[in-house]
């Protein structure tokens, strides 16, 4: 194995939150950054006065050049808030290629090394169309100029979460605060039996703002950060949503959830409608339930179909569904291996399972072979990734370690290296 | 801080970071730098530069108070304060009580630093008389600094997920054998 590769190897896990980055010497842990940019008003007095202000700021930085909260929407950018940025939002490119030099020269040896860039390994979603790969290539080969990158290559995020889990036969689902990725993997990630879903992260916290709207919280309900801890504090994943939610409403102390946000006088109690936080869990694997459509008519978004840069993402389709109609576009002699190895991977399948109320909720894996189970699958190995929070950029690392040097990008393949060097 | 040189008297008051992240400080600042224009004859407010970005210039022009940036290097006057013409007696009245609050609080930080040079000594004391106890040969190593760049050179052996991944042989076989199954 390369010498070079063995220090130079570079991870970028391009999430919708977050990008993850870091060379192979980095050990076990990357650094986190926010996957954002903020375009500071340069025409101001201050920034004027200062002389100072770079067109985008990235980084931690970041806090300190925000202004009016009422720019924040056009000035704070999350380039791949639903995984895939347009192709003329130049905004959005402007804060990928700022954040990915930022972290390259983050880790930029001493210049009497043998350094002649890093051999790039970028994560992004597995429906990224074609311009992104090639805007992120052009990204890097800017980067090149500095002499910070040697070759590049883009691998999908179900494929490396795969690869950092360390195993070869498996379907990948992988969810996100905009969107979850379905996608089988033997060897190479099987793309034509990708599925795409509209509902991630974000849903759940849609339906927890409604849900504190009709419990008398509506001003605070505005708050996303605030919806978003209501969530992560008292949502519950149910085995099953009916009978959950009919024990609750029978016995409401039983369920009964409160949460207090620490450092504050504000104290959320959903009192006899704690059968609620059922109901927050249960729209992100299924949003199907009657239960949901009253919230649906009084004007709660519903998780559309849509096309995004030519992948459709489906709204309303269960999770099993989405597993079962991918696992099917594959060999029916690779089937049965598929179905035994089904990683979940992402901050969206964390659910509390409070010890008392286990006969009524439950954790993503068991949610997810019990939606399995309703469509005749069997048998079937659910996991969550062992360390959700970096198996990306550990399969980046491990995909630019061991892939030979001379194995050259190929569009068809979507795999390879790239030479981007000055 | 005061400030007096050929009879014009320029006040300056200084925020820290800390106080940046407390509204309440932030205000009390403002509100005695408000208080200032007129008793004296310009008054400054200073501010950490990292966070002058997100001041409004135009509120400090339309009264008068100047704005001052400064980092661990340059100190810099990003806004001249106005003059006013200050009421002698109003500055007279107030110097008497501020000098000597000023010198109690002198005093107090003396018997402080006092007792603080006498601990820093005493945990010197302690911490050579352990060092000789730890090292019979007298030697001391040096703890390396983490530094991102050493980080590099220095790291030894590839990060432990790479151990017995079956990827590594898979991948590693790429460009040189044909796939089947690739979409």
């Amino acid at each position: 194995m390369s010498g070079y590769k063995e220090r130079y190897t570079f991870g970028m896990d391009f999430g919708t939150s977050d990008v993850k980055f870091g060379p192979i010497t980095c050990g076990d842990a990357p650094k986190i950054l926010h996957n954002r940019g903020y375009f500071p008003d340069r025409d101001s007095i201050m920034m004027r006065a200062l002389n100072e202000a770079p067109e985008v700021v990235v980084g931690e930085d970041v806090p300190l050049y925000l202004q009016s909260s009422d720019d924040l929407s056009s000035r704070l950018i999350y380039p791949m808030r639903n995984g895939i940025i347009d192709r003329a939002d130049d905004k959005a490119w402007r804060v990928v290629n700022e954040i990915s030099r930022f972290g390259l020269r983050m880790f930029r040896p001493n210049p009497d090394e043998d350094f002649e860039g890093f051999c790039v390994v970028a994560s992004i979603s597995s429906v990224c169309p074609r311009y992104m790969y090639e805007s992120l290539f052009d990204t890097m080969t800017e980067a090149a100029k500095e002499g910070l990158v040697k070759a590049i290559t883009i691998i999908s995020q179900p494929f490396a979460v795969a690869i950092g889990h360390g195993v070869t036969t498996c379907v990948v689902v992988e969810s996100g605060h905009g969107n979850t990725q379905v996608c089988p993997i033997s060897s190479y990630p099987i793309r034509s039996a990708l599925v795409a879903v509209n509902r991630g992260g974000g849903e759940a916290n849609s339906i927890a703002a409604e849900i504190l709207k009709d419990l008398g919280y509506g001003d605070l309900a505005r708050e996303e950060a605030f919806v978003r801890r209501v969530k992560e504090n008292l949502g519950l994943l149910p085995l099953d949503l009916d009978r959950a939610v009919k024990a609750a409403k029978d016995s409401p102390s039983k369920f009964r959830a409160r949460f207090k946000v620490p450092g504050t006088r504000v104290e959320i109690d959903f009192g006899e409608k704690s059968w609620q936080r059922f109901l927050i869990g249960e729209y992100v694997f299924n949003p199907r339930n009657e239960l949901f459509q009253s919230y649906l008519t009084r004007g709660m978004p519903k998780p559309k179909d849509v096309k995004i840069g030519g992948a459709v993402f489906e709204g309303m389709i269960d999770f099993g569904e989405a597993i079962v109609r991918s696992v099917e576009k594959c060999p029916v002699e690779l089937q049965p291996l598929l179905y035994k190895e089904i990683l979940l991977s992402g901050g969206n399948f964390s659910w509390q399972t409070p010890e008392k109320l286990r006969d009524f909720a439950t954790d993503a894996p068991t949610k997810m072979k019990t939606l399995l189970k309703e469509k005749g699958i069997k048998g079937v190995s659910v996991r969550m990734t062992k360390n959700p929070q970096y198996s990306v950029w550990h399969g980046c690392i491990i995909y630019g370690y061991a892939v030979p040097q001379d194995y050259g990008w190929n569009w068809e393949r979507m795999e390879g290296w790239l030479p981007v060097a000055a | 801080m005061l400030f007096q040189a050929e009879g014009v008297t320029v006040c300056m008051v200084i925020l820290e970071s800390a106080d940046w992240a407390d509204r309440q400080a932030l205000l009390d600042s403002l509100m005695r730098a408000s208080a200032l224009a007129g008793r004296v004859n310009r008054t400054y407010l200073v501010i950490p530069r990292s966070t002058a970005s997100i001041v409004d210039a135009r509120v400090f022009q339309g009264i008068g108070i100047g704005l001052f940036t400064y980092d661990q290097r340059n100190v810099e006057e990003a806004l001249p304060a106005r003059y006013f013409e200050a009421k002698e007696h109003a500055y007279n009245a107030t110097a008497s009580p501020l000098s000597t609050q000023l010198q109690t609080e002198l005093h107090e930080l003396r018997i402080q630093f006092d007792s603080l040079e006498s601990i820093v000594r005493q945990l010197k004391e302690e911490l050579a008389s352990v060092r000789e106890a730890r090292t019979p040969g007298g030697v001391v190593r040096a703890v390396p600094q983490p530094n991102s760049a050493e980080a590099i050179g220095l790291a030894s052996g590839l990060p432990g997920f790479l151990t017995g991944n079956p990827w590594v042989e898979v991948l590693s076989r790429r460009g040189r054998e044909e796939n089947t199954i690739a979409g």
